[in-house]
């Protein structure tokens, strides 16, 4: 099974050109255009994503020690915001998508932290 | 003279013990409401921008405040972070506000830097937050981390302890910890420094009980 999916993925990336950017301020734009966003598990990727809605794969680095990004992919995964992963079940994973459904991300409430300060501070 | 000694020393543990986070200490949660308190004057504020992701996440959060009460704002980051600088500015000015200072502070480590180096630089980062902290007198400091934001805590601890003890010291941990507290979230949470430790999972919480759940902030 992982196998036949690796087959595929390596058929297919005969025909796809990858274009490689350095660090844009318009990484917005190329978000909005893709219609899958494989990322690494970096919190600011992974929100800006969801918020727009789009499908996310997030590739945990598990050769990094005590790799705290890991808790948030495993979180959103567990939730079903995101589906997560690691570096030698990408293939597997990417097979799983057309199967699986998002969960939409939540609204967050920085309002909440308004009211918390308003409360704290005498 | 040993009774003067005394008396001080005394004076000083009072102090201390006056100046303690007794309702995080406690385990007290703060009742949140939608109603805005009535405050005769505004607060002034220090806020920590850490860079990178920090800056964004404590930009994200600042939009849940009310802007008018916490005023004015002075913003610390570190002398080489020229985007949180920027992005500093740009919030500020997408909220139509203009009561914003930036004061860079020295870093205590830079990248590759050796650590018996750092120690001075350290040294060097917690005095330019002491002299800053003296000069703005803030009554609240925020700070999300990096390591940044603990010397400007410090330096804010000795003044709530020989000025003002209603200043008020709060740590928010990154919506990336969920399991997890950072390096700064538990210096802050273990000594009595931060008067609030906000995380935004319960899993956390659980795991760290004189924190405080607010759930998905930014």
């Amino acid at each position: 099974m992982e196998n036949s999916s690796q087959n595929v993925f390596n058929q297919n990336i005969r025909s796809f050109t990858p274009e490689i950017f350095e660090y844009s301020s318009s990484f917005g734009e190329y978000l909005d255009k893709a219609d899958l966003i494989i990322s690494h598990s970096g919190a600011g990727t992974i929100l800006d994503v969801l918020r727009r809605g789009k499908p996310c794969v997030v590739v945990v680095n598990d050769t990094l020690l005590h790799n705290h990004q890991a808790e948030l992919a495993t979180a959103m995964n567990e939730n079903g915001y995101l589906l997560s992963t690691i570096c030698s079940e990408l293939c597997a994973t990417l097979d799983k998508l057309p199967t699986t459904h998002f969960n939409p991300l939540p609204k967050s409430h920085p309002e909440l932290f308004g009211q918390y300060l308003d409360a704290i501070v005498p | 003279m040993k009774i003067l000694i005394l008396i001080l020393l005394c004076l000083l543990v009072l102090r201390f013990f006056v100046v303690l986070p007794w309702n995080r200490l406690l385990r007290k949660k703060i009742t949140l409401s939608p109603d805005t308190k009535k405050r005769a004057s505004q607060r002034k504020a220090i806020i920590v921008l850490g860079s990178g992701g920090h800056t964004t996440e404590m930009l994200n959060l600042l939009t849940g405040i009310d802007l008018a009460q916490f005023t004015p704002r002075h913003y610390i980051l570190s002398e080489t972070d020229k985007i949180s600088e920027t992005k500093g500015h740009n919030f500020e000015e997408s909220r139509g506000q203009n009561n914003s200072v930036f004061h860079r502070i020295p870093r205590s480590r830079e990248v590759l830097q050796s650590y018996s180096s750092s120690i001075f630089t350290t040294i060097k980062s917690i005095f330019a937050c002491i002299k800053l902290v003296i000069t703005i007198r803030p009554d609240v400091v925020l700070t999300n981390g990096p390591g940044t934001g603990f010397p400007v805590c410090v330096a804010a601890w000795f003044l709530k302890f020989f000025w003002n003890r209603n200043l008020r010291i709060i740590f928010i941990e990154s919506f990336c910890r969920v399991t997890s507290m950072s390096l700064t979230g538990k210096l802050l949470y273990y000594t009595p420094i931060a008067d609030g430790i906000v995380v935004q999972w319960p899993e956390l919480e659980r795991k760290y009980p004189m924190s405080q759940n607010l759930g998905q902030l930014v």
